[in-house]
């Protein structure tokens, strides 16, 4: 008798039923369109449709730079910390499944998570921004391929992020605390201001979201993302099949 | 039938032995109490038997199957409860339910049934606002779902107050005979032995000291002749001179016969006797026995 690892996926998503991850989800995406909207109030620079597009791209900018790296670590960290709270470790690995399959599962419950959230902002930047035309001649007009735009830095963003998803959830799987792996996240995400813009972007994972959704240099945009994706896909079964090993490292 | 056999179970951790090696046979359909003294290596064997760790040396077979080689056929029939609750707090108690049984395979209709097992009501309340009895309830509802053929909990009256020790310990009493199950309890609580299971091992410092039924347990501890007289000095005296071992005016004899032999001897003697009764030991006794034996 084997779960499926979809079985595993949705039991994932049901444990976060009224926890603060749902919470965070619809509050990470919708405070960066809470932001550039007060930005252009701020400062509203016209009403032309290439103001739109620095807007879209500022979103796209703070949400991959800032938001989208943070969001990671504090949703690894409450996906892991269900567990860690109750010692739900004893009682997944007294069910008739390898642990690494329950690590799998809590991978893809980030993954898709953070891929919602995204897809979040991409909507409700569009949606607002289209609402906000149309009440008010001051806001820019949506420029042709504009949701595409967004969608496609959202996709990029996602993909470039999700070998950092897999470093957040084997921390976070591994050490009970949320202090180690979110301290790791936020001084990552200092670090990525320095590296960032540097040829070493390519060592710091946490560069690759950002740089995936960089329009100025495809191909670096290119390399972030496939990098990310690559590595992921390449380290997530390594660390599934050390998933027990890690918990006990932990404990 | 066997349901748990486990040969030569040996534990270490950071070089200190745990479990030193024992043997334990629980028989099919019976309520099987571990009990031992905290710290005595009751959770550690409990974890060894469902696989949360893996043993240094000796053999465990559950069911005919060996740990840790058939783990998963195993844990496919095995339901345990081990220490506190771990229930996610923010979903029902049917959600956390659900958890274990979608893993399971089950159907929802096992997850109604466990509850009703455990006569918890099946409400929208989250677990955060559950009282500990109702929590352990539904950890004992968890570990009931599927009706699986062998049950293990360690400590399962742990925190609960008198009602809710009394309603569990019902429960685990009706166990087998509701779900066709074995059960095997860790507790440090004798009464609780005595009232729950139908067999019990004692486990001291690691070691075995004793495996069998209860009845067994309490045959096998001599009853004693408790005396009275006006001249306990000469009555003393008297008993310790036939070499017999005494302990406050108590002398073990194997029955009546032998309570009235020695009864007629001391009055032959000259002791004056005011006052003479057959005891059985109480559980804790053999208990404290056994262990004094032990360590």
């Amino acid at each position: 008798m084997t779960a499926d690892l979809g079985v595993l996926f949705f039991n994932e998503l049901l444990k976060l039923r009224r926890s603060l991850a749902t919470l965070m989800l619809l509050l990470a995406p919708l405070s960066v369109v809470l932001l550039v909207v007060l930005l252009h109030l701020s400062n509203p620079g016209g009403p032309t449709e290439d103001r739109w597009l620095r807007l879209a791209q500022t979103a796209v900018a703070v949400w991959a730079y800032l938001v989208f790296p943070l969001l990671v670590a504090l949703q690894a960290a409450v996906i892991n910390g269900l567990e860690h709270r109750v010692d739900g470790w004893k009682r997944m690995f007294a069910l008739p499944i390898h642990p690494g399959r329950f690590f799998l599962a809590k991978l893809m419950a980030l993954m898709v998570m953070m891929a919602f959230a995204s897809f979040l902002l991409a909507v409700s930047f569009y949606a607002v921004t289209a609402a906000a035309h149309v009440g008010l001649a001051s806001w820019p007009a949506i420029p042709d391929g504009g949701f595409t735009f967004l969608v496609r830095s959202m996709l990029a963003c996602v993909a470039g992020g999700l070998f950092v998803m897999v470093i957040h959830h084997t921390l976070s799987w591994t050490l009970p605390s949320f202090v180690f792996p979110l301290g790791i996240g936020i001084v990552a995400v200092m670090a990525v201001f320095m590296v960032g813009s540097s040829k070493y972007w390519v060592f710091l994972p946490w560069c690759w979201s950002l740089l995936a959704t960089a329009g100025s240099d495809p191909a670096i945009g290119d390399a972030a993302m496939m990098l990310g994706a690559t590595l992921a896909l390449i380290a997530a079964p390594m660390a599934a099949r050390g998933a027990r090993r890690l918990r006990r490292l932990g404990q | 039938m066997t349901a748990v056999d486990v040969r030569g179970l040996r534990k270490s951790f950071h070089g200190r032995e745990v479990l030193r090696g024992f043997d334990l046979n629980i028989t099919v359909g019976t309520v099987f109490a571990l009990l031992g003294r905290n710290g005595a290596g009751k959770s550690t064997t409990l974890r060894l038997l469902l696989g949360l760790l893996t043993a240094d040396g000796g053999e465990i077979r559950l069911s005919g199957q060996q740990m840790p080689r058939d783990r998963h056929s195993i844990l496919a029939n095995v339901g345990s409860m081990i220490e506190s609750p771990s229930l996610y707090e923010n979903l029902t108690a049917r959600e956390n339910l659900a958890i274990d049984a979608r893993v399971r395979g089950l159907e929802a209709r096992a997850v109604s049934e466990a509850l009703e097992i455990v006569e918890l009501a099946d409400d929208t309340q989250p677990v955060r606002e559950f009282s500990l009895g109702m929590k352990q309830r539904l950890s004992l509802a968890l570990a009931v779902v599927g009706r699986p053929s062998i049950l293990i909990l360690d400590e399962p009256t742990n925190g609960l107050d008198p009602m809710g020790i009394a309603d569990m310990r019902r429960l685990l009493r009706d166990l087998p005979a509701r779900l066709n199950t074995t059960v095997l309890l860790s507790t440090h609580i004798l009464a609780e032995a005595a009232q729950v299971a139908t067999d019990l091992a004692i486990l001291e410092a690691g070691e075995l000291c004793y495996s069998g039924s209860l009845e067994a347990l309490r045959r096998r501890q001599r009853r004693r002749l408790r005396l009275v007289s006006s001249d306990a000095a000469k009555l003393e005296s008297q008993l310790l001179a036939w070499n017999l071992e005494v302990r406050n005016f108590c002398v073990p004899v194997d029955d009546e016969t032998s309570a009235a032999h020695l009864i007629r001897r001391l009055v032959e003697h000259g002791v004056p006797l005011h006052h003479a009764a057959l005891e059985e030991p109480s559980l804790e006794e053999i208990y404290f026995e056994m262990i004094g034996i032990a360590a």
